[in-house]
């Protein structure tokens, strides 16, 4: 009788296995290869080829963009192997997972900004690479790692900071005054912290919090002395029709 | 759009010239924003209050700003078509968790305060809510209704005696 | 013991699990000072991993042994004789409950499994079902887990008994229950299989059914649920006591109703003298509470209570209102657009950040974001604010789904040869929220290039502005094969200015030139037409519109209506003509997944100051989208060019019916609609009257569904009134590729 798929992978021994899933893996053949890595997470479990076809697999869920299954495997492989030498790559893999930055080819043509789409997925990134250049100062992913925390700070900064002009526009300014105040309580020291505090100082004065508005004045000007925060913000090009 | 406003100035002086603009406008949603304070509730807090006793009365403050640790604004601004604007604001000064004093601003009661914001003025019918007392004797009597039957555990119909499968629910 | 500095520490028992795993949750390190409390916290920790079954700490001499009794490892997970639930589902919900292959192996918590799947066949009425789990030791502390499982078959519920019921009839009763004895549709709604929920819910049904007649004292006084020994069959009984119905004297307010009482009354629907209606009394309670909604009490409490009178059978009922404290809204997050940018989103929302909670503000803007068409799931979520019991903060959820739809229709016709139709619409562009469409059509007799653009938030109130620039060229063959050009290029704005939150008013000014290029051989129409406009006519349309737009949602409303109104007139340059047209579609939803939606279209136009009506601005009928079963565009009697080109009239009526049908994994994917239809229309040239005499009528089934492919529509139908020369193709399709 012919022995099923199954079957096969059971008899062939783990390495040679593990092997083939890399050749796969090599000619871009994800499907096969992920396949071929699940079977050896169960069957080598608890030796180091399974930890290592576990983080392969992690790094092959996300290649295919399928980003629910890679979180799910790289937080599986935290779990089970807290002390692995390979954790310091784990957590940075799973900041990458989250770090979902590329928008398309056209992005950088039509200038679709990351600072205005999804922020719980960059704040999951940012807490993992934090983990990561805290419990691992000198591993050879914190440099990158923290890198991409200072582009996720700005981001996030930036978000707060579109989300109160746009509530400057409508009329909304204890809104306003409060994403203002966020991005500077929680991201202090980033590019957009001035124009934050810029509009923390235009809020107060359309309340009428004259005392507010001063002082929140006098900080922008000692920490950024040198900004020159025009009133309002330029509305896009005309041309620009998205 | 211009061609509104040259509609409105040739007509001569309707009712609430507000309120016709706002007809013809177009629609501008609301924007609400911060907490609303009261005559009654600013009274009750007195100074030497904790900031969690100013907090069970006025409400969790919406402007709490970073550089004035010491300071709560309660802030209260609407725009809603049709109506006056409203802008209102006062702070409560804190001094080691103690209410040292508060500049608040003559308030509305919460009467004043629904009564400025709501569209309709009160209406003057309302439906009928009680019979009169002819009325009510001319209902018919009630249905006579057997008293209810002491309920058997085995119920009278049941078809099948089998085992219960859950607990008789009660 | 007495602490002493550790030398070195020992594990012993390490089958599988890498010692480092060990090492890291020791609270000790070799150099450290060992103490009980230690030895104890080391303990705890190692059993926190969940990795060993046992763990004992010995010390010899100043060395610290830790002996581990490693727990197996899951080598594989699978499932025996399972028909009602499909496999991996059921391995995958195990994995996450924490059994799956190379997790460890903890006989707790798959005795926890095993119950776990023996109460959901419960749930699905198959009290037959028997789970025997299997767990078979493989070489290096390893274990395969079986769950071998004899469902049975389903029980069904042979009787239902409602005991002690005189004002009505059992029979009527049982009608408003849910559970039934079977029929002919129980093999999809499964409405035959017993579970205690639904009988519960079954049971509400009968009080507000009792509540509803006045009724007020009704009371269930037990129920009995009995299965047969072979647990096939089920009976239910149950028994009630009516008590008699009362009749409303009076209703009153009580508590504090902010000064407004008047305001309050006038929402009342009780009838005093009426019987007591339960319906009636929740629908002022919430007429209540969403009065107090907008004056900011979001958690305002109104509760009836009944002051009754049994022996005259009368009844007053009390309303008192608590408006209880003001709730804020501290932020607005949203999550999920990792397309649509956040402003898109943001600016639908009525309910602003820093503001008062107000739930008839968010509901409406979870329907405007829904209705924007770009998620095939909008949901919000309230979470509270830590430190502030009067604040919380919204998260709206959205599921972002292809909104670019690219239609290519090749076709040949005798007359067109081959003609390649496609147009590219993409809502949302670059996450930006606005529309962008290019429709090119290059057939032989007439070439047509348009582009439109439609940004909705022009202004930050939302006043739109839509752009169309078109280039039409046709050259219709004429009976002896020579051609001629017509061409008009052109171009309109059209600005939507909101007028409430359901209502645009349009208003747009466009210019148009038609050029009809050499004369000989034009087809008597076309050469009316140049006698009356020259060679080259020009109009400056003014349109102006209004619509009404209350759908629930945009892809696939089940309740609401829609009512659009447009005209567009050119009252000076060459060409002069008024153009109406009207829709409204309304959609019924009758309960349990059934939707009725009924679309009405009409459309007039006629020249002005004696000119004739321009004949490219005629309307067409027949087809997806208008009266299905007949040829896209062939409808109405002279419609049809000598050349056979299909030239539409200047008059138009189409009336769709569409009974949508639950289809099973409807409700996963909204866009799936199963229908049947009833269509009737006719298209009717300048000269002769709309004769409703002449409609054309059809009927049949269609399906509608946004497939992850793209849009696809799809009937098939038959003729009920058609005159035996008209077009027929029962079945028509579209499709078209999403990106």
């Amino acid at each position: 009788c012919g022995t099923t798929q199954a079957e096969k992978d059971a008899a062939t021994p783990v390495e040679k296995l593990y092997a083939d899933a890399m050749d796969d893996a090599e000619g871009a053949n994800y499907d096969r290869a992920i396949k071929a890595l699940d079977r050896i997470e169960g069957k080598a479990a608890g030796s180091i080829l399974a930890q290592q076809a576990q983080l392969e697999l992690a790094y092959l869920y996300w290649k295919t963009a399928d980003k629910v299954q890679a979180l799910a495997t790289i937080d599986r492989f935290i779990k089970l192997h807290p002390s692995s030498p390979a954790l310091d790559y784990a957590l940075y893999l799973r900041g990458v997972i989250n770090f979902n930055d590329d928008l398309g080819w056209l992005s950088t043509f039509t200038g679709q900004n990351l600072a205005e789409r999804d922020q719980a997925a960059a704040r999951e990134s940012y807490q993992s690479f934090k983990q990561l250049s805290e419990q691992f100062p000198d591993s050879k992913y914190t440099p990158d790692a923290r890198i991409r925390m200072d582009f996720t700070v700005n981001m996030l900064a930036e978000y707060e900071v579109r989300v109160a002009n746009y509530y400057m526009r409508r009329g909304a300014y204890v809104a306003a005054a409060n994403r203002a105040k966020e991005s500077v309580i929680e991201f202090p020291q980033t590019a957009s912290t001035a124009e934050a505090l810029h509009v923390m100082v235009l809020s107060y004065d359309k309340l009428g919090l004259t005392q507010l508005r001063d002082d929140a004045q006098r900080v922008l000007n000692k920490n950024f002395p040198d900004s020159t925060f025009s009133d309002t913000k330029p509305k896009s090009a005309w041309w620009k029709f998205w | 759009c211009s061609t509104v406003e040259s509609v409105t100035s040739g007509l001569n002086e309707p009712a609430s010239l507000k309120g016709f603009i706002a007809f013809v406008s177009p629609y501008k949603p609301d924007v609400i924003q911060g907490n609303v304070v009261t005559t009654e509730q600013i009274t009750q807090v007195k100074p030497g209050m904790t900031k969690v006793q100013v907090k069970e009365i006025l409400g969790s403050p919406l402007i709490t700003d970073p550089f004035h640790a010491d300071r709560w604004d309660y802030v209260f601004t609407l725009k809603r078509q049709g109506f006056d604007d409203q802008q209102r604001a006062f702070a409560v000064v804190f001094e080691k968790d103690a209410v040292l004093k508060i500049d608040a601003p003559v308030l509305p009661s919460e009467d004043e305060f629904v009564a400025s914001i709501s569209r309709k003025k009160l209406p003057t019918s309302t439906p009928k809510l009680e019979l009169t007392d002819a009325e009510r004797a001319a209902l018919p009597p009630p249905v006579a209704i057997a008293a209810p039957a002491a309920s058997a555990v085995v119920l009278p119909g049941a078809t099948r005696a089998y085992p219960p499968l859950e607990p008789a629910a009660p | 013991i007495e602490p002493f500095q550790i030398r070195d520490i020992r594990v012993e028992g390490l089958q599988r699990t890498d010692p480092g795993s060990v090492f890291s949750v020791m609270p000790f390190r070799v150099g450290d000072s060992y103490s009980d409390e230690k030895a104890a916290a080391a303990l705890r920790a190692l059993f926190a991993t969940g990795l060993f079954k046992d763990v004992r700490i010995d010390v010899e001499g100043d060395v610290v042994v830790v002996i581990v009794d490693e727990r197996a490892t899951i080598a594989s997970v699978n499932f025996l004789g399972t028909k009602e639930f499909d496999k991996d589902t059921l391995v995958k919900a195990l994995k996450d409950a924490g059994i799956g292959e190379g997790l460890p192996f903890d006989k707790a918590i798959v005795d926890r499994a095993e119950q776990e799947i023996k109460r959901q066949y419960l749930g699905h009425s198959l009290y037959a079902a028997e789970v025997v789990t299997t767990v078979t030791p493989l070489e290096r502390n390893r274990v395969n887990v079986t769950f071998k499982v004899s469902e049975g078959d389903v029980a069904h519920i042979r009787d239902i008994r409602i005991i002690g019921a005189k004002a009505f009839s059992e029979s009527k009763l049982i009608d408003q229950l849910d559970l039934t004895t079977g029929g002919w549709l129980t093999w999809y709604t499964k409405s035959d299989r017993y579970s205690r929920t639904k009988l519960n819910a079954d049971l509400e049904k009968l009080r507000a059914f009792y509540l509803n007649k006045g009724y007020l004292e009704f009371d269930i006084t037990s129920t009995q649920v009995t299965i047969s020994p072979d647990k096939q069959t089920i009976s239910v009984t149950i028994a009630v006591t009516e008590g008699q119905p009362y009749v409303v004297t009076a209703v009153r307010l009580e508590g504090n109703y902010l000064g407004r009482d008047a305001q309050f009354k006038n929402l009342i629907t009780i009838k005093p003298g009426a019987s007591y209606h339960g319906d009636d009394v929740t629908a002022t309670t919430r007429a209540f509470t969403d009065l107090f909604g907008t004056y900011g009490y979001a958690f305002a409490h109104v509760e009836p209570r009944t002051e009754v009178d049994r022996k005259t059978g009368q009844v007053v009922v009390v309303l008192v209102a608590d408006p209880g404290r003001r709730a804020y809204v501290r932020r607005v997050n949203l999550s999920g657009n990792t397309i649509t940018r956040d402003e898109v989103i943001r600016r639908e929302f009525r309910q602003f950040e820093s503001a008062w909670y107000d739930g008839s503000k968010i509901k409406l803007s979870r329907d405007r974001v829904d209705r924007l068409g770009f998620f095939s799931s909008v949901d919000v979520d309230t979470n509270d604010v830590p430190g502030a019991p009067d604040q919380v903060d919204l998260t709206v959820n959205v599921v972002e789904k292809p909104t670019g739809n690219l239609t290519l229709a090749a076709g040949y016709s005798q007359a067109d040869k081959i003609s390649l139709t496609g147009s590219i619409k993409k809502e949302n562009v670059f996450g930006s929220g606005n529309y962008i469409a290019l429709d090119v059509s290059t057939a032989h007799t007439n070439k047509n290039l348009s582009i439109s653009e439609t940004n909705p938030y022009f202004t930050d109130d939302g006043i739109s502005r839509t752009f169309d620039i078109y280039y039409r060229t046709s050259r219709p063959l004429n009976s002896s094969g020579d051609a001629y050009a017509v061409s008009t290029p052109g171009f309109d704005v059209r600005f939507g200015l909101p007028y409430s939150e359901y209502d645009t008013v349009f208003v747009g000014i466009g210019a148009e030139q038609t050029h009809i290029g050499s004369l000989q051989g034009v087809p008597n129409s076309y050469f009316d037409f140049v006698g009356q406009f020259g060679s080259y006519a020009n109009s400056y349309p003014i349109t102006a519109g209004w619509s009404r737009d209350e759908r629930d949602s945009g892809i696939s409303p089940t309740a609401g209506r829609y009512i659009r109104a447009n005209t567009d007139f050119s009252l000076w340059g060459d060409v002069q003509y008024a153009r109406m047209n009207g829709q409204v579609t309304q959609y019924f939803d009758l309960g349990n997944h059934f939707s009725l939606g009924v679309n009405a279209e009409v459309g007039y136009g006629t020249g002005l100051n004696g000119k004739e009506y321009p004949v490219f601005k005629n309307f067409y009928g027949g087809g997806l989208g208008s009266v299905r079963v007949f040829e896209q565009g062939s409808l109405g009697k002279g419609t049809v060019d000598v050349t056979g080109a299909f030239i539409g009239g200047s008059k138009k009526l189409n009336i769709n019916n569409e009974l949508y049908i639950p289809v099973p994994g409807a409700d996963k994917d909204k866009s799936l609609r199963l229908f049947a239809f009833l269509d009737a229309g006719n298209v009717w040239t300048e000269h002769d009257h709309m004769d409703l005499g002449t409609l054309r009528a059809s009927a049949g089934l269609g399906l509608s569904w946004t497939s992850p492919v793209g849009p696809f529509k799809l009937s098939y139908g038959l003729p009920i009134r058609a005159e035996p020369n008209d077009r027929i193709q029962r079945f028509q399709f579209q499709v078209g590729t999403a990106f």
